[in-house]
């Protein structure tokens, strides 16, 4: 019943994703014929723009009036605060902005230049009694910043974030660069955030509060280099949960992208990076692939000649086997290639314009990005314990890896926002990305389980596209009859895509010393025949919500109830198939290409027999495992309520309570195969009480119950396979996560900008998801398990401090986030009793997996606006944390930490021009997974990534 | 698609139904239907009830599709003559014969009419070459005898975790599987899964209530057989052809054996032994510790670069009154440092062979027969090991010498006597020669690959 209700409901999503798709192409000949079209220069007149906020709360004022004194000039605040006052005449001018019980606001000597649009930001203070009024200058109130600041002050959760203003400071062209500059935020990979040094499965991120997928889609959180500085308002990170935020686990990111450009922004770049072990190579890794690699896009070249089903089963029909075998590829090995530098060109325009008297803003942003990653040191092992008392571990395989990789990414955002009047506006955001990744593997090594001085050579050439299309539509509304009530709602859809066509693998082995004829064999018992994969992914999202939130008046200050509904619908279609190379005579001599060649094919190899019809040569085979293919379908019914309410004058509660309500599904294509469900009602209440002893000081006090589910990869009977690492398959049987979290904080704001915190917190995971290597198989298999439950205990410490007090470091400030946590896992019974039948005294515990004992992220930064000089080093560092969790008494796999030292630093020319210069992973100090037993470390897979530097330069309108 | 096919078929199954009683709202259901004449051909699918207490007839044929299961509890009867033919394919389309935990088998040929595990093209006439490998699965028995890795229990390989008929291992070393005589299983060992070929017979904690005589495993892509732990007792057996070792085992194997026959293909296959101790831990106990007498062993060639037997991860095991000839490297153990292996097995009398003849092995010497291999404690420990084990070969009445027999015509021209070691236990043939045969070849007339010879 299930099934066929995910298949009705994707079967109509797919038909709205078309209609969407030509919305889309609309919406990008709409949007350009606005790009050109410049209907707002006025004669000896300027544009005044900006946003009125409570100087304490950061709440935006709406209604509020800001008029040019001596003329009748003058706008009052919409439902984001904002507003515009147009025509005024260029010159000082003075402006005075008002509201109710708010102290009025006189601003002077504020110059408004002939056809420009000047930004003010203003901030208003609260009276209890009477009226009062001052003067400042404009000067002053531009030096007063730092909203987000003043949010994070007055949040209602654990939040922390990067404004648009900070991001145009300090140079940053991408969500990517800019996000690292948030205490406890570290980028895995240069683009994938973790919050906390929490990893993927707690993370989360979100477009506009809306649910977008990742372009890989085993991951929760979406890669940050998609995103053009330029389009973006605002990023905030939520630590800790509040019942609006759906599905939220340990960590969330939203991206809130710019409504209303104040002009014309017009934004060109182009830059270049070395890496100094992947560019200006003549044997860079590569295989020969298609025309349009280029671009991120297979021309074709990848698709298989015939499907595997219509392949004739040997021993049936041998000559159209024979004629089948040769019509494929015979490219199944690297070759050597040279490779460039990497190369990233963005181009972005936004504005805001009339549009039958309302206002209509616009943002475009582009992306083609080029990069290469290349290494030739990797290393892939699997050890093992054999005894309590052994000296060391015993090497089960040991291989070296060199692997070149080239990615392209090609990226293209585009939003639009319509103003319908004061308080109600409509944004509608388009993102499509596209990558395709070129990656090409050679492995040599040796395995215990071999005759000893064989040697494994395996290869493995892939080609992966991924893209996602995203249309969002979203709106925020104010009834001031509704008791000042503020709606505001998101419906996003998103689908996604991921093909991996041709993915190859050629596996032989040798014995370089052998005597004899046999040097070079390919043994189906020892490892898999050489083999052809395709696969195919399709995936949709619908995320709607809607929030409703109204003010309310408590003990005679301010509060507020919110509540709210979401529903989220997610359905993934997965196919593989999969051809293996057979023969029935052995005749491999070394060379692939000998191999595949067609004289070797079938009955016209030399050996064949056709009488006694023996040594049958090579010919393809239908191996498709239709266990690996799968439909999964997941939706998430969520509601809340919470309040925001003053107890006393420095008592603040924020409480609230959100249900979720969720159904998930996989289900393998194959029949007889058990389906991963998850069926759950959960209530997820939320307690914050914050203290404010003084006015720039608060503790907080805070319970959360959060969840975490499986992914569709962990939860589908799916089974990937590698010839050296193991095969990973997911588990029908994963429950979800359920996370007690208890948080208590003390934080001080000594400026604007600064704040100093410190906090103790403990979380409980029950039932918490880890990878394992499956003890009841005897090949290694790696899957995921639930563990009965874990326990952290923590220590975070946070610093963010301009060094502004001391006269030459005026222009420097310091980032610092350092957080310690001990973890506890109970060993699951069955895995504890493979330990212990190795060493009985073991311990009954463990490190929950992924869990560092210590994250620290690092900032110091330099900014002279003046001159247009901004600087940056920053250091992240993450304590050993478990990758595996291993069989029987042979130690975890641990991941090793990785000090991740980079520096940029951009300076303007003239007031077009910014040059910058990047310098990524300057200790380079190589990734490692090892096992460690008696001081020594052996390695499951480590290698290095290299230093790369980066020149840029962009051009401004 | 799938989805939507089901939706189709659903809404077509619905509209049928519809329109049958509407049409047939008169008519009262009056057919009994004609009895069905008994069919020579049967496909056998398994939905999960396995194939339930039944008997498959002679000179009937059944085709196996995918996997399919003897359940506990159930018993499937293969009568004499009886063709079981596995589906081609590899992957979702892989098919075998699994008997479960608590299931059993009793597949009694006899010389003139054995039972033959074959794969689907296989037309019993010449349609498959005699080498050609891997086209169906194979035959695997799951039992309850004792494993010696933890926690006591494993998954079969090949077969998904998440099928839990494919579990074996338990406490009961006399467990019974049922009966296994007179048996040909021919051109298996296809791919059935995440890199797993199968093995022609794969013997998982088999215990020694189970009957297992007269089997032939002929052209397997991997092994031959294959034991799991387990105490399987196992006379007259015959692997020929087998593209990896032609007998391995594995997690604590301590059945009998007596009259093995292994036949390598000069093209193709591994070692002719691999003798594996314990996986997790590898010194798990009960320790690996067969009795095997009177095999031959037959390898592909002096050139070919492979190995007699390895005994490997703490394993022992006794060879005795044996003949092994034709291959490029001779026996070796594992020494590692300071832990428990396959050395210390033979330093304590737990492997032992003895009164062998070996020929045509590595270079005819004690020193090239009888090999150390892994890392040793020290230079020193592994001189002396080498030295000892070497030295061992004549004092266990091991010698170099040419028994006259080859891959064509393994029954020597006359019984090779003298120097025999005693047999440990009344199930042995007390038989008075060295290797599988003696005068006649027990194998003549029911096997394929002597059906010409």
């Amino acid at each position: 019943m299930l099934a066929t209700q995910s298949s009705v409901a994707g079967f109509i999503y797919k038909n709205i994703h078309v209609k969407l798709y030509n919305l889309m192409k609309k919406t990008i000949i709409f949007s350009f014929i606005f790009l050109f079209y410049q209907g707002l220069l006025f004669a000896q007149t300027g544009i005044l723009n900006g946003k009125i906020t409570d100087s304490e709360t950061g709440e935006e004022l709406i209604g509020a009036s800001v008029m040019v004194v001596g003329t009748y000039l003058g706008s009052s605040a919409d439902l984001d605060g904002n507003y515009s006052i147009f025509r005024i005449q260029a010159g000082t001018v003075e402006l005075k902005c008002s509201y109710i019980s708010y102290e009025t606001q006189i601003i002077k000597d504020l110059e408004i230049k002939e056809g420009e649009i000047s930004v003010l930001n203003i901030k208003l203070k609260p009276v209890s009694v009477g009226l009062s009024e001052v003067v400042v200058s404009a000067k002053a109130v531009r030096n007063t910043e730092n909203a987000l600041l003043t949010m994070q002050k007055k949040s209602a959760g654990v939040l922390e974030g990067i404004s648009s203003e900070e991001i145009i400071k300090t140079g940053d062209s991408d969500a990517a660069g800019a996000v690292q500059r948030i205490s406890g935020v570290s980028l895995e990979g240069g683009k994938y955030v973790y919050v906390r040094g929490l990893g993927d499965r707690y993370s989360k991120t979100t477009l506009n509060g809306a649910e977008i997928p990742s372009l890989d889609p085993e991951r929760n959180t979406v890669q940050m280099d998609i995103f053009p500085a330029s389009v973006i308002e605002n990023m905030v990170v939520y630590k800790s949960f509040t019942p609006d935020l759906n599905s939220f686990t340990g960590g969330l990111i939203d991206i809130v992208t710019k409504d209303f450009p104040d002009n014309l922004e017009v934004n060109f770049g182009v830059s270049l990076g070395y890496n100094t072990q992947a560019s200006l190579r003549n044997d860079f890794l590569t295989y020969e692939g298609g025309k349009t690699d280029w671009l991120g896009y297979d021309d074709g070249i990848r698709s298989f000649p015939v499907k595997p089903k219509d392949i004739p089963i040997y021993p049936s029909d041998r000559d159209k086997l024979d004629y089948t075998t040769k019509s494929f590829n015979k490219i199944m090995e690297p070759s050597s290639g040279n490779s460039f530098l990497n190369q990233k060109y963005t181009f972005s325009v936004g504005n805001r314009i009339d549009l039958f008297g309302k206002q209509l803003g616009y943002n475009l942003g582009m992306i083609y990005k080029n990069d290469l990653n290349y290494f030739a040191d990797g290393k892939r092992g699997i050890y093992k314990l054999t005894s309590a008392c052994a000296e060391s571990l015993n090497k089960e395989q040991d291989f070296d890896e060199q692997y070149g990789n080239n990615e392209i990414l090609l990226g293209f955002l585009g939003n639009t926002s319509f103003k319908i009047n004061e308080s109600n506006k409509v944004g509608y955001i388009l993102l499509y990305n596209h990558s395709g990744i070129k990656r090409t593997i050679y492995d040599v090594g040796e395995r215990a389980e071999d005759e000893i001085g064989m040697i494994i050579q395996s290869r493995e050439l892939g080609f992966m596209e991924r893209a996602i299309l995203s249309n969002q539509l979203k709106g925020e509304h104010f009834i001031d009859r509704l008791g000042k009530m503020k709606i505001n709602w998101v419906v996003s859809y998103t689908n996604s895509s991921q093909k991996e066509p041709d993915l190859r693998f050629f596996t032989n082995s040798y014995y370089p010393d052998a005597t004899g004829t046999a040097q070079y064999e390919i043994n189906p018992s020892k490892y898999k025949v050489p083999s052809r994969f395709s696969r195919t992914m399709e995936e949709s999202n619908l995320d709607n919500k809607v929030h409703f939130e109204i003010p309310l008046k408590y003990h005679g200050y301010k509060s507020k109830i919110k509540y709210g509904a979401s529903y989220n619908y997610k359905y993934r279609d997965f196919n593989e198939s999969k051809i293996d190379y057979n023969t029935q005579v052995q005749y491999y001599n070394g060379s692939v290409s000998d191999y595949l060649s067609d004289e070797n094919i079938g009955q016209n190899n030399p050996a064949y027999n056709p009488v006694s019809k023996e040594n049958y040569g090579l010919y393809v085979q239908n191996a498709t495992d239709l266990r690996n293919s799968y439909f999964g379908y997941e939706n998430v019914t969520g509601a809340y309520i919470m309040v925001d309410i003053i107890l006393f004058e420095k008592l603040r509660l924020v409480a609230g309570v959100r249900f979720e309500s969720n159904k998930m599904e996989t289900e393998s294509k194959k029949d007889g195969i058990k389906k991963g469900t998850l069926n759950d009602n959960d209530f997820l209440p939320s307690i914050n009480l914050t203290y404010s002893p003084v006015k720039n000081m608060n503790l907080r006090l805070v319970y959360t119950r959060t969840l975490s589910r499986p992914t569709f990869r962990e939860i589908a009977p799916f089974a990937s396979f590698s010839p050296v690492a193991p095969t990973i398959v997911g588990n029908p049987e994963l429950k979800r996560t359920l996370v007690d979290n208890f948080d208590f904080k003390w934080e001080y704001f000594m400026k604007p900008g600064e704040v100093i915190s410190l906090s103790l917190f403990y979380k409980h995971f029950t039932d918490p998801i880890e990878m394992v290597d499956n003890p009841v198989t005897i090949n290694p298999e790696i899957s995921f398990q639930n563990v009965n439950s874990a326990q952290n205990y923590g220590l975070e410490l946070e610093v963010s401090k301009k060094l502004d007090f001391t006269g030459i470091l005026g222009n420097f400030s310091i980032g610092l986030n350092f957080a310690m946590i001990k973890s506890v896992v109970d060993i699951d019974s069955l895995e504890l009793v493979s330990i212990r039948a190795l060493d009985p005294k073991a311990s009954d515990t463990r490190p929950l997996f992924g869990q560092a004992p210590y994250i620290l992220n690092g900032r110091l930064s330099y900014l002279n606006q003046k001159s247009g000089l901004s600087a940056n080093l920053v250091f992240n560092m993450t304590g050993k944390r478990i990758a595996l969790v291993t069989k029987g008494g042979t130690p975890e796999v641990y991941e090793y930490p990785f000090p991740k030292l980079d520096f940029n630093a951009s300076k303007t020319i003239g007031s077009n021009f910014k040059i910058s210069v990047k310098i990524k992973n300057i200790l380079n100090p190589g990734k490692s997974q090892s096992y460690e037993y008696r001081g020594k470390r052996y390695p499951f897979f480590k290698f290095t990534t290299g230093t790369l530097y980066e020149l840029g330069l962009s051009y401004n309108l | 698609m799938k989805m939507k096919k089901i939706n189709l078929v659903l809404m077509a199954v619905l509209f049928a139904a519809l329109l049958t009683n509407l049409l047939s709202c008169t008519k009262d259901d009056n057919g009994d239907d004609p009895p069905q004449p008994d069919p020579d051909e049967y496909t056998i699918k398994d939905n999960g009830n396995g194939t339930g207490t039944v008997t498959w007839k002679t000179g009937k044929t059944y085709h196996l599709d995918g996997f399919v299961f003897v359940n506990s509890g159930q018993t499937l009867t293969i009568e004499p003559g009886c063709v079981v033919k596995g589906l081609p394919g590899q992957g979702e389309n892989a098919s075998a014969l699994i008997v479960a935990r608590g299931g059993k088998i009793i597949a009694e040929g006899t010389r003139e009419k054995p039972i033959i595990f074959t794969a689907e093209g296989d037309d019993l006439n010449g349609s498959v070459g005699m080498s050609d490998r891997g086209l169906w699965g194979g035959l695997i028995i799951l039992g309850k005898a004792r494993l010696n890795s933890t926690p006591g229990e494993s998954q079969i390989e090949g077969i998904p975790t998440n099928e839990p008929r494919g579990r074996y291992g338990g406490n009961d070393d006399n467990d019974n599987s049922g009966i296994l005589k007179y048996i040909s299983i021919r051109h298996g060992g296809t791919d059935i899964g995440d890199g797993n070929e199968i093995n022609g017979l794969t013997l998982g904690a088999v215990g020694s209530g189970t009957v297992i005589d007269y089997v032939e495993i002929l052209a397997n892509k991997d092994d031959g057989i294959e034991f799991f732990g387990g105490a399987p007792r196992l006379k007259h057996i015959l692997s020929v052809y087998c593209a990896d070792d032609s007998f391995d085992y594995d997690e604590g194997f301590r059945g009998y054996g007596q009259f093995w026959v292994a036949i390598q293909n000069p093209n193709e296959g591994d070692r002719i032994g691999e003798h594996d101790g314990g996986t997790d831990p590898e010194t798990g106990t009960p320790f690996a510790e067969p009795h095997i007498y009177n095999v031959t062993y037959i390898g592909r060639g002096t050139d070919a670069g492979k190995r007699v037997i390895t005994f490997r991860d703490n394993a022992g095991g006794h060879y005795i009154n044996s003949i092994f000839v034709n291959q490029t490297k001779g026996i070796d153990i594992e020494n590692l440092a300071d832990i428990q292996d396959s050395y210390k097995q033979f330093q304590n009398g737990l492997l032992t062979i003895e009164n062998n003849i070996f020929w045509n092995i590595a270079d005819g010497t004690a020193d090239g027969i009888f090999r150390i291999s892994g890392s040793g404690a020290n230079q020193a420990d592994s001189l002396s090991a080498v030295q000892a084990f070497a030295a061992y070969f004549e004092t266990a009445g091991n010698e170099v010498s040419d028994p006259g027999i080859d891959a064509s015509n393994p029954v020597p021209a006359t019984p090779i006597t003298g120097n025999m070691g005693e047999y440990s236990d009344s199930w042995f043939d007390n038989v008075n020669y060295k290797g599988a045969f003696g005068n006649e070849n027990w194998a003549a007339g029911w096997t394929e690959y002597f059906k010409t010879k």
